[in-house]
């Protein structure tokens, strides 16, 4: 349905968290904010679930104690924008964000698992992470199999971008010797 | 899926809906503070800015509605109506049952007729506001067009896919003075469409 011709009430990240304050906005909403839009996520398929645990594992494996690792949380991208990606490499932190949600300079990478999303990911959150400075995204493209690597950001987007397949490996800029394949994230 | 697939410029994602009894509750939290906003078909949707020209015509035609209402129904101007579970939209003017005073517990959900006076809003009014108001049933809805100073009345609701709620009036009429018309309701409430339709500034 379209409604183009309508503009849309936009929130500000203060707006969006008084909804959750006050109950309107619940728990087991699966929302994002992105560029002033409340977000429907779509619903998580099995296999991207578990996408998402065995990159997990693998990263906690390698990273514990020299970064964050944070699956499934928000990442506060202001002034309007607070989405949830499946997964950020964060800046280490003892607190573990405890006391404000990570911002733009603690991220360093983010990743998204596309499934039915791929165009949301691409065209609406990947623009969004590059004008934030997020450092590096990688989409985990799961119908064809590979993995787009996103690196040196700017307001018109990714500069450096390339595709990695099965028989390739890749590591986080920021952390070079963490050498992962295809097979360790998507078995 | 496929349609959405096709159409261009198609946002790529779904804006949360929401319910009349959720955007009610967000009133309440204060977060808008009186700015003008409607809840059509679950999307929060901001009004458009209004020019002394539309809020004079609304002015006109609430003095043209008001005179020849029969005892036992009110005129109210651009406040909410509690249309359906995921609307709640401010029309122009709605005539509904009762008297002054009423409605202090819940809006009003049925309109005898309900009027949107529209210039830059004419496709808005048309498109979605009328396959909106088509599918809650509201039996007499009337555009004061001031683009092409005509009155369209839209009347026998019915569903349609095309629609973009899936329903659309079916009959159409456009009316231009010296034309009178009556709302369906009130046969002897005789309105001249001049009365109703400002001089351009």
């Amino acid at each position: 349905m379209s409604i183009e011709l309508m503009t849309r009430r936009r929130f500000t990240v203060d707006e969006y968290h008084r909804m959750s304050e006050s109950g309107i906005l619940r728990a087991g909403d699966r929302v994002e904010l992105i560029r002033g839009d409340i977000v429907d996520k779509s619903p998580i398929g099995s296999r991207h679930a578990a996408c998402v645990a065995l990159l997990t594992e693998a990263l906690v494996a390698r990273l514990a104690g020299r970064a964050v690792i944070w699956p499934q949380n928000p990442v506060a991208l202001p002034p309007d924008s607070e989405p949830q990606p499946d997964l950020a490499v964060l800046r280490f932190r003892h607190d573990r964000y405890g006391s404000a949600l990570p911002s733009p300079g603690d991220v360093l990478l983010l990743v998204e698992v596309a499934d039915s999303t791929l165009r949301y990911d691409r065209e609406v959150k990947l623009p969004l992470y590059a004008e934030s400075g997020i450092l590096e995204v990688w989409i985990i493209d799961l119908e064809h199999d590979r993995i787009e690597v996103y690196r040196s950001p700017g307001p018109d987007g990714y500069r450096a971008v390339r595709q990695v397949s099965r028989s390739e490996v890749l590591a986080p800029e920021a952390f070079p010797d963490v050498e992962l394949s295809i097979a360790d994230i998507c078995g | 899926m496929d349609q959405v697939r096709a159409a261009p410029r198609q946002t790529p994602f779904n804006p949360r809906r929401w319910t009349r009894d959720e955007y009610e509750r967000l009133v309440e939290t204060g977060v808008f503070e009186g700015e003008p906003l409607e809840l059509i078909g679950g999307q929060l949707v901001v009004a458009e800015p209004q020019r002394a020209y539309h809020a004079s015509a609304i002015s006109r035609l609430e003095y043209a509605v008001r005179a020849l209402l029969p005892p036992g129904w009110i005129v109210r101007t651009q406040l909410p109506i509690a249309l359906d579970d995921e609307s709640e939209p401010e029309p122009d003017l709605v005539v509904v049952p009762g008297r002054p005073g009423d409605y202090q517990g819940a809006h009003p959900g049925r309109a005898a007729l309900v009027v949107e006076v529209a210039e830059s809003s004419l496709a808005l009014d048309r498109g979605h506001k009328g396959s909106l108001y088509a599918r809650a049933g509201l039996p007499d809805y009337w555009i004061v067009n001031l683009v092409d100073r005509v009155l369209e009345v839209y009347r026998e609701p019915a569903p349609d896919p095309a629609g973009v709620f899936g329903w659309r009036y079916r009959a159409v009429t456009a009316l231009a003075p010296p034309a009178v018309i009556a709302p369906l309701a009130f046969p002897a409430a005789q309105i001249a469409v001049e009365d109703v339709l400002p001089r351009p500034p």
